[in-house]
């Protein structure tokens, strides 16, 4: 009797511990309508030049070193304050939209750091090309909101835009090849 | 660290782009020039075929870099089309006989065209939801496509003929040259520097076809300028999202209105006869580049 009860306490205060250092995996959807997908570029080897993405959608399941992340971008969704520079920028001079609608991201590696910074490592896959990339991401904030219970990040990562075959004009130099993305990431809990 | 700037933007574009094909298209005309003379000469069309393909290349080799095979782009079939059209183009040259075959292997290669460059986005990707297009209008276009780009090659291939020496060339240079533009004002700026390529190695061949008017230049550069003209209007117009489809139709019907000019004006004397059929030559030609122009989205500094 003594023992079964000596069982079950341990295994309920086991129980406990093992919730307290692993809580629940918590599933999130990203709010696209408050979320924020900016890049930049160097334009004729001299000045930064920034756009965005309106179109951002995903989900992500936040369990420690188990957490996923998934992120799609519309391609044709880029938008630089010009319709003729966005209708150039979704041709396949570039971004070739019609025949690669989406820009995805799909982590295959999360490192949680410490006071809320996450190393998420992934690959992109972007103008039918497919390469790993690493993003560094701040928490900002969470908790239950007017919007239900939300969370969000501040994010950057760096690609070389010729590693994924967009080459026009690197070699020239009328738009860089380093391309810098800067994320906002506004996501509620499911 | 401090950026250093581009100085050299233009003229790399220029020099690769214009200067270097139009050095091509003179060597090759060179070699025709030292190794054959008279009736030999004239019957060494087939070089205009390595003179425009290889004009073409190099603006893809050096400024739009060369695809794999097979390409990752539909857009990355067009530089091998432009071959594949070299090739017709040096068997007419070298064996003018048998119109028929040539013409029946235009007419499949035109069909063959947007079938290539669209049916792998249109079936693979949501461009189709996007397009809302069932398979019966899918196949409805391809056969319109096809027709379409039959008529223009056709059209070329005849104005070439009609138009003999000086004329034909100008002909040619002119569609070209007006193609350039408009691809460039429908947010093609890749086309539009492959195509003006082709134009540099044209240009080229214009000069020598005053210099030497007795020469058959252009006919065997047709089907290269036809095969790749034809690829840039089908995937210019497809893939660009500030869609104009005029001016690429009026470039379409542009050799038909150069070959009724030249069948109604080419035994004409004077130098009145003279500037109307250079009007006619030019309108279509302006009337596509104008028409892309003005419609064009507005730069809003761009």
């Amino acid at each position: 009797m003594h023992t079964t009860l000596l069982a079950l306490v341990l295994s309920l205060l086991s129980s406990g511990v093992s919730s307290e250092n692993h809580p629940a995996a918590e599933t999130y959807e990203i709010d696209g309508g408050h979320s924020s997908v900016i890049f930049r570029v160097i334009h004729l080897g001299v000045a930064p030049f920034y756009g965005r993405f309106n179109d951002v959608s995903g989900t992500f399941t936040l369990d420690g070193e188990k957490s996923k992340v998934e992120v799609t971008i519309k391609s044709a969704s880029i938008d630089t304050a010009s319709e003729r520079r966005d209708g150039h920028l979704k041709s396949p001079d570039f971004f070739n939209a019609r025949q690669f609608p989406v820009v995805k991201f799909t982590s295959t590696k999360v490192e949680p750091g410490e006071k809320g910074a996450w190393k998420v490592t992934g690959n992109l896959e972007l103008h039918g090309q497919k390469k790993p990339v690493t993003i560094e991401l701040k928490e900002i904030g969470r908790g239950d909101t007017a919007q239900g219970y939300k969370i969000g990040f501040d994010g950057r990562f760096e690609f070389k835009r010729s590693d994924f075959d967009m080459k026009y004009l690197v070699e020239e130099g009328g738009l860089g090849d380093e391309i810098q993305v800067i994320l906002g990431i506004e996501a509620k809990r499911q | 660290m401090i950026e250093e700037g581009t100085p050299d933007l233009v003229q790399q574009l220029l020099l690769w782009g214009l200067a270097v094909p139009a050095v091509w298209a003179l060597v090759a005309w060179a070699i025709v020039l030292v190794t054959a003379r008279g009736e030999k000469a004239t019957g060494r069309s087939w070089m205009a075929a390595v003179a425009f393909a290889g004009a073409a290349s190099i603006v893809q080799w050096k400024i739009l870099a060369w695809p794999d095979i097979p390409p990752t782009e539909s857009f990355g079939w067009i530089p091998w089309l432009i071959l594949g059209g070299a090739v017709l183009g040096l068997f007419e040259g070298a064996w003018p006989k048998g119109w028929w075959l040539h013409g029946l292997l235009k007419v499949a290669a035109a069909g063959a065209l947007a079938p290539l460059l669209l049916n792998g986005p249109i079936v693979e990707y949501e461009w189709r939801d996007e397009l809302g297009w069932s398979d019966d209008e899918v196949r409805n276009r391809f056969v319109l496509l096809g027709g379409l780009a039959a008529a223009f090659w056709i059209g070329l291939d005849w104005m070439a003929r009609v138009n003999r020496g000086r004329w034909g060339t100008l002909g040619l240079g002119l569609i070209v040259g007006a193609s350039s533009g408009v691809l460039m004002h429908n947010e093609n700026a890749k086309l539009a520097q492959l195509v003006g390529g082709l134009g540099a190695a044209i240009g080229v061949t214009y000069l020598m076809s005053l210099w030497r008017p007795q020469l058959s230049l252009v006919r065997g550069g047709v089907a290269v300028a036809g095969a790749g003209l034809l690829a840039c209007f089908i995937g210019g117009y497809h893939f660009a999202y500030n869609r104009q489809e005029w001016p690429y139709l009026i470039l379409v019907g542009s050799p038909w209105v150069m070959l009724i000019a030249g069948w109604l004006l080419q035994k004409r004397q004077g130098i009145g006869w003279a500037i109307a059929r250079l009007v006619l030559f030019l309108a279509p030609c302006v009337g596509a580049l104008v028409w892309a122009v003005i419609n064009a989205p507005e730069p809003s500094g761009y």
